[in-house]
């Protein structure tokens, strides 16, 4: 018999990106919350301006979350092996929002209608054969709301490109209309980003700096950045990044009503008679405890979302939680990020300091910005360079062909080069595919000796024709903002650290998992938040979707339960057992 | 030959799933050493730390196509042996080769030589004939004797000391000493090497162990002499083929390099900041101006850099 907590109106299993801003808008509502953390607590004082900690040894992504990360395969015939990508991710109170740069990006309208839009400009036939491609259940402006909570509270520093129709081109035209502009001015424009800046101009684009959720003057009692050059796979030093451990966490906390549980690990989600959930069986310091709680939301990253679900087998679910209709699992998508490099001979680029969130962006190749006619991909994704380069990095970056890897050739081309190469990446959005999906591994365990998830992922046609379109655009705007050689890093990089889907949200339960509100089909008092929800992956950056989303799933928890409360005003609750 | 960390098999129907996976793929084999030993009433059932295959074709190159598409975990790849991860297990396969005098194996730069019935079993789960495992068992031993006289101890958790001067001169390839600036040897790249793998990076030291190997072994096969003992040149064609032949040890030891050589200076290498004034790279600082990140700024470097 596992140790009972006392029961909380809500747990919430994981507190990063997503749980963060969950707790906060339970709390602010007067909820009681249980979060379960998989990792610790981190804090500035642990920061350390060191590549070899941070980037190379990644000790924020621990032994631990190593050992989860998932096997890979691309065809169901294969036996799956370690991931080719990289798929870290932080276990810790404020999760991987952590270790991010800060990318505070919207999605774009069209995301939302990826598909009927296609179909209407394009016809039925674009859509690529095996792919579910769907729109969204919501659309861009009944996300619009929440975006606004989000960037306001964490503090996104940024332009607006459309405010409430009106254009502005120092921000990007192609967003969707805003309803108040950003909190925070932009991060500061660096050299490098203003160099790259003038290249998409001369070639008529439309650059904009990135919104980035990095104070650039002094917020909600946080200082400005200092444009360390240590950003990427680190606590911020000062507390200038808005990550959920010091902008939406401790607030929460001083409410009294919520209540962190770390390196307690989700193990299952129990459900009553009735097919609900009634609290989270978890692990801490080896023994078997249970969270009893009201609502259950799981907000870990997608793939602990994913394995917790298929995991909780029950009579009434035996295919895992919430997966009676099968669906647990499906779509799974990433960001293929193509990297271009560019050599600008005698230019001191000066790029090895400034926040990650110091980046130009272009949105003239994302969505359907631009006419595929012919091109035989859909979509697209955000082109971006960005400053905090780092040393090993520098000495790492593919080179241009004809030039050794080591030996003195190597080290006279570093000597005389290292300075001047500029590089510029892109988000390719991959579709939605019937065969890409995730499932527990048979035979790969964790630490723990639970199975590990496993991802079954081809790269299709559509990926690759989009890839080159967008490594083409990449060397096209090195080029045009001075580089005189470009070159292409081989092969394609999928980074499985920006991946969607596995829990569908869609209107429909025979092909999605949850809601639009994010609510389980076959269980209704139980929410998951994070990009496993997505049904289409993005050309941006996901976390500020992710954080839209999980506030306003969280709200419509608080909606529902005043609605209940308000009904059954004199009903006591019964504990269960 | 026992390997800490590692599940041990614990029947001969471990033995015989392996065996079937393998020969599945069209891998034949015939079950040797220990497993075999057992399996022919030569020694007590005992605890096995992995499972030896002798495995009969006149080079590996099939069996790592093989590898290769089933992406089976490669834990060694040295001439005489392939070692990978299979249904839980480390799986050892000896090359076995023929020539006019029957069948043969290269050891460590020994020469041996298998009776002629080595591989004539047919079963389901065919053994190496009773004579080839007891001989091989017989000259292991003698083998073991001699180098007990050479007092030469086997240490398992970090380089010899000889390894370590072969390692020295391997990474001064990678990164010389020359006009352009001080290189591994100056920035003690070696010794990042040995804090790394005697902590973080401990579950490499077998792979740094065996691609060392590798190295001696192509040197003295092509060249005569040792590695240390070559030109630059030819130690540089002996790099070149490591890279080509045994590309995950040589892009692990190329990573690990870069580190030791750009890395911070408090994990032991880049000795007086050699890497970062190679590349013009001036030092972390908490907080760098608008003036300090624009263009062709050269910001003075935050640690000594003499002559720049």
């Amino acid at each position: 018999v596992s140790e009972r907590a006392p029961e909380a109106d809500v747990a919430l299993i994981g507190i990063g990106a997503a749980g963060g801003v969950a707790a906060h808008v339970l709390t602010e509502a007067g909820l009681e919350v249980a979060a379960l953390e998989a990792g610790g607590r981190v804090g500035s004082t642990m920061a350390a301006h060191d590549e070899l900690q941070n980037d190379v040894r990644e000790w924020l992504s621990n032994a631990k979350s190593r050992a989860e990360v998932p096997t890979w395969r691309s065809h169901p015939a294969e036996e799956a092996g370690p991931a080719p990508f990289p798929m870290l991710m932080v276990n810790a109170v404020g999760g991987s929002a952590v270790h991010y740069e800060g990318a505070s990006l919207r999605f774009l309208p069209w995301h939302f209608r990826s598909r009927s839009r296609t179909i209407e400009r394009y016809g039925q036939g674009a859509i690529p054969t095996g792919s579910t491609l769907t729109d969204w259940p919501l659309t861009y402006d009944e996300l619009e709301p929440y975006y606004e909570h989000v960037e306001v509270t964490i503090g996104v520093s940024g332009r607006a490109g459309n405010l409430g129709g009106t254009l502005d081109p120092s921000g990007n035209r192609f967003e969707g209309p805003r309803n108040r502009e950003y909190p925070l001015e932009p991060l500061r424009p660096t050299g490098w980003t203003g160099l790259m800046s003038s290249g998409a101009r001369n070639l008529g684009w439309h650059p904009f700096p990135v919104p980035a959720a990095i104070n650039s003057e002094p917020y909600a009692g946080r200082p400005a950045c200092t444009y360390c050059g240590f950003c990427r796979h680190n606590v911020c030093h000062v507390n200038a990044k808005g990550s959920p451990d010091v902008s939406l966490i401790p607030a929460a906390e001083s409410t009294g009503l919520l209540r962190i549980e770390t390196e307690a690990r989700a193990i299952r989600i129990e459900v009553d008679a009735h097919g609900l959930t009634r609290g989270v069986t978890y692990l801490k310091d080896g023994r078997e405890r249970f969270q009893p709680a009201r609502a259950v939301l799981l907000g870990a990253f997608l793939y602990e979302n994913v394995r917790l679900l298929l995991r909780s087998t029950s009579k009434s679910f035996p295919h895992g939680l919430a997966n009676n209709h099968r669906q647990v699992g499906k779509h799974y998508m990433a960001h293929a990020c193509p990297f271009a490099f560019g050599l600008f001979p005698g230019r001191g680029l000066n790029r090895w300091n400034g926040s990650g969130g110091q980046i130009v962006c272009v949105d003239d190749w994302n969505g359907d910005n631009f006419d595929h006619e012919g091109l035989g991909f859909l979509g697209g994704g955000v082109l971006m360079a960005m400053n905090e380069v780092k040393p090993i990095m520098a000495a790492t970056d593919p080179l241009p062909p004809g030039v050794p890897r080591w030996g003195s050739g190597w080290k006279a081309w570093l000597k005389e080069n290292a300075q001047s190469v500029g590089s510029a990446f892109g988000q390719f959005e991959h579709l939605p595919y019937e065969d890409n999906v995730l499932d527990l591994d048979p035979v790969a365990r964790d630490g723990t000796g639970l199975p590990r998830v496993r991802v079954t992922h081809r790269i299709g046609e559509n990926e690759r024709r989009g890839w080159d379109f967008l490594m083409r655009k990449l060397r096209e705007w090195l080029a045009a903002s001075g580089a005189t050689e470009t070159w292409a890093q081989a092969g394609i990089f999928l980074d499985g650290r920006h991946p969607a889907g596995g829990t569908r949200m869609g209107d429909d339960p025979e092909t999605s998992v949850v809601d639009k509100y994010a609510f389980a089909h076959e269980v209704p008092n139980l929410g998951v938040l994070g990009a496993s929800t997505f049904p289409t992956v993005g050309g941006h950056n996901p976390t500020l979707t992710v954080q839209a989303l999980a506030w306003r799933t969280s709200q419509h928890l608080v909606d529902s339960w005043c609605a209940r409360s308000r009904a059954a005003s004199d009903v006591t609750v019964s504990k269960g057992a | 030959m026992s390997r800490r960390g590692c599940p041990l098999p614990q029947s001969f129907a471990d033995v015989e799933r392996v065996a079937e996976t393998l020969v599945q793929k069209g891998v034949r084999v015939w079950l040797f050493g220990g497993w075999a030993e057992e399996r022919l009433g030569l020694t007590e059932p005992r605890e096995h730390g992995d499972v030896d295959f002798l495995y009969v074709a006149d080079d590996f190159d099939r069996l790592d196509g093989v590898i290769a598409r089933q992406g089976w975990p490669l834990e060694k790849h040295l001439p005489h042996k392939r070692a990978v991860r299979l249904e839980g297990l480390t799986v050892d396969l000896f090359l076995v080769r023929r020539d006019g005098a029957g069948y043969y194996s290269e050891f460590d730069g020994r020469h041996h030589r298998w009776p002629d019935d080595v591989v004539s079993d047919e079963s389901r789960l065919p053994v190496a004939s009773t004579a080839s495992v007891g001989g091989f068992r017989a000259a292991f031993e003698r083998l073991l004797e001699e180098q007990r006289r050479q007092q030469k101890p086997a240490r398992e958790d970090c380089l010899s000391a000889d390894e370590l001067g072969l390692l020295a001169a391997v990474i001064e390839r990678l990164v010389p000493s020359d006009d352009h600036g001080p290189g591994a040897r100056e920035a003690n790249v070696l010794r990042y090497l040995e804090q790394a793998l005697a902590g973080e990076y401990a579950e490499h030291v077998e792979a740094y162990r065996d691609g060392l190997v590798l190295v001696e072994e192509r040197a003295r096969s092509t060249y005569g002499p040792g590695f240390r003992a070559l030109g630059g040149d030819e130690q540089d064609d002996v790099v070149a083929w490591l890279e080509g032949t045994a590309p995950g040890f040589f892009e692990l030891l190329l990573r690990h390099v870069r580190e030791g050589m750009f890395g911070d200076p408090r994990w032991g290498g880049n000795d007086g900041f050699a890497g970062w004034i190679l590349l013009g790279y001036p030092g972390p600082r908490p907080v760098w101006t608008a003036d300090e990140q624009q263009l062709d700024v050269q910001p003075a470097p935050t640690y000594p850099a003499p002559g720049r």
